[in-house]
């Protein structure tokens, strides 16, 4: 009941805030979702103001923030993106702490934990067990599509890497029902170059260039890989580090766990 | 901008319906599919605020219509996304359809707006048009979502039915269309589409008591006035099966049955017509009309006497 009240109290502020947000006016938005949430004390509102105030104010303020929220009124979307800005900051650890404290909450229902969950696997690097957690996810049906993407997408790579070409193509193919994917793209042409067909891998690779050049490039580098040709592998990183060096140092490490693995 | 309290009254209960209905049914659908990300986020529910957006249920305060909160949808859970999005992008005017059509006979049993005599009828005339509201603006909701513009379900249906069209957007542009949408409905451009539905849609309600109480009356005074007092006796008898209590019909069975020289049977209903109302002149002249007729003048005389006080020095 005294939910309820708090909520019915905190509409009119969650509305003309919503409303500065839709119309791109993160000035009056952030203080009348930040009351919103202060009446509310609701996970999601606090969410939305914390974004506007990333928007406003940059990353740093918007995690002090949302730390700051955290001590007092600890919700399960106010950890997942103090969790994200901290990976965002290179702070592993941080955001490894802000994630198990997620945990604990609950998962939230707009699936923000789900994908700080997914990204610092990324970063952690353990095979194994992201792939156990992206077919647990896969299972489950109740992603939000970006998290579904970036799940779907590590386990067509992964099934790439690991041999398993029909899942692959069947897996990157999926990707391509619903829309155009760099890595999907990527896939298909290791696929069609490992078959020998050349002007299909060509077409695919022109897709993937399309769709995201740094995607593909850093895709195409794991992709090369794996079908052996480590020549284009090489060639690519070498271009990743001439435009974005941060990601390509992100495949070599991926790369070399993955060499290490193997071995 | 007016605030339309009197519309939102009636409009208020049937959006509600309208609302929940339509994204229940996406939500429903989608899961069914293999899509539980409405699911988790609580939406596979009849409870309507589960679906009602604040600002889309507050405009029915100046406009007649509203809208909910857009059930989010993941295609890639969907195992054939494009054929399965279409599927659950159609559940939601499908289903206000069905509403529409279930709702239909619940017309039929509140026409009897009279049910409770006339006290009661300004109340059942209140939940009638309620009922009848929730109807047309479930098949108005279905056939509007049915539009292909952004963000309505159309632009999400026609696009996978013609390859070519391509009218899905997302972020600024959707509030662009959206806006679009509002004027489209504000000015009334739209009106021609929902003509063709509404007006056919008309055809299937059926008449309240009110209306057809009206009717015969209308058809008693014309044929009374023509001198045909034996068919106005059907209209007045058929007008009065209908609202037994109204003191103007029995007034006017009354007179009917006078003018055929059937003097005691219209003096029991002139009796009950004065019972009824007795500060009408009208009825007491009549009455004495017929007291007369049945050689009762002292009691026609006091009859006269009181419509000639009712009606004042001036009439």
């Amino acid at each position: 009941m005294i939910r309820l009240l708090r909520k019915l109290f905190a509409l009119p502020f969650i509305w003309l805030g919503q409303l500065a947000v839709m119309l791109q006016q993160p000035g009056p938005a952030i203080p009348l979702l930040r009351m919103a949430w202060r009446i509310s004390g609701e996970g999601r509102i606090g969410l939305t103001a914390l974004v506007q105030v990333f928007r406003v104010y940059g990353r740093e303020a918007s995690s002090a923030e949302a730390r700051q929220w955290m001590q007092k009124h600890p919700r399960t979307e106010v950890a997942a993106w103090a969790g994200l800005l901290a990976l965002d900051s290179k702070r592993l650890e941080d955001a490894r702490q802000m994630l198990d404290r997620g945990l604990q909450l609950g998962r939230d229902r707009e699936g923000m934990l789900d994908m700080l969950q997914l990204r610092v696997m990324l970063v952690e690097g353990d095979t194994d067990r992201l792939r156990q957690f992206c077919r647990d996810m896969e299972a489950r049906r109740d992603a939000t599509p970006q998290v579904s993407k970036t799940i779907l997408s590590f386990l067509a790579m992964d099934a790439l890497e690991g041999g398993r070409f029909d899942e692959a193509r069947r897996r990157a193919s999926f990707l391509l029902q619903v829309e155009d994917s760099a890595a999907a793209h990527v896939v298909l042409w290791a696929l069609a170059t490992r078959d020998g067909r050349e002007d299909v891998a060509a077409r695919h690779l022109r897709r993937a260039s399309a769709c995201d050049r740094l995607e593909c490039l850093s895709q195409q580098a794991v992709a090369a890989d794996a079908i052996g040709d480590t020549e284009q592998s090489r060639r690519c990183l070498a271009e990743l580090h001439e435009t974005r060096p941060e990601f390509a140092e992100g495949m070599e490490e991926r790369l070399a766990r993955r060499r290490e693995q193997q071995a | 901008m007016r605030i339309d309290l009197e519309t939102a009254k009636l409009f208020l209960p049937a959006l509600v319906v309208g609302i929940t209905v339509h994204e229940f049914a996406h939500a429903w659908t989608a899961s069914l599919l293999g899509d539980n990300l409405a699911r988790r986020q609580g939406r596979v529910s009849l409870n309507p605020l589960r679906h009602l957006s604040p600002l889309g249920t507050l405009v029915i305060l100046f406009l007649p219509f509203g809208w909910g909160r857009p059930v989010p949808v993941n295609l890639y859970n969907f195992r054939r996304p494009k054929w399965d999005y279409l599927l659950s992008s159609l559940a939601g005017p499908a289903a206000n359809i069905l509403t529409a059509a279930l709702i239909l006979p619940l017309t039929y049993l509140t026409r009897h707006t009279l049910a409770f005599g006339l006290a009661g009828e300004a109340r059942m005339v209140l939940v009638h048009n309620i009922v009848v509201s929730a109807f047309l603006l479930n098949l108005l909701l279905a056939t509007l979502n049915l539009l292909p513009i952004p963000p309505l379900d159309g632009s999400k249906i026609w696009p996978v039915l013609i390859p070519r069209l391509k009218t899905a957007l997302e972020g600024r542009m959707t509030l662009v269309f959206l806006i679009g949408v509002f004027a489209l409905l504000s000015t009334g451009a739209l009106n021609r589409v929902f003509d063709a539905v509404i007006t056919p849609a008309l055809r299937l309600l059926p008449a309240t008591d009110g209306v057809v109480f009206n009717g015969h009356l209308a058809r008693w005074q014309r044929e009374f006035q023509a001198g045909r007092y034996e068919q106005a006796r059907q209209s007045i008898d058929a007008a009065l099966a209908v609202c037994p209590d109204s003191a103007h019909a029995l007034y006017g069975r009354a007179e009917t049955l006078a003018e055929l020289g059937q003097w005691e049977p219209a003096l029991a209903d002139i009796d009950r017509a004065i019972e009824l109302n007795d500060f009408e002149p009208d009825y007491l002249t009549l009455r004495a009309r017929i007291l007369e007729a049945l050689a009762r003048p002292d009691e026609a005389a006091a009859d006269r006497k009181r419509a000639e006080l009712l009606r004042g020095p001036g009439e």
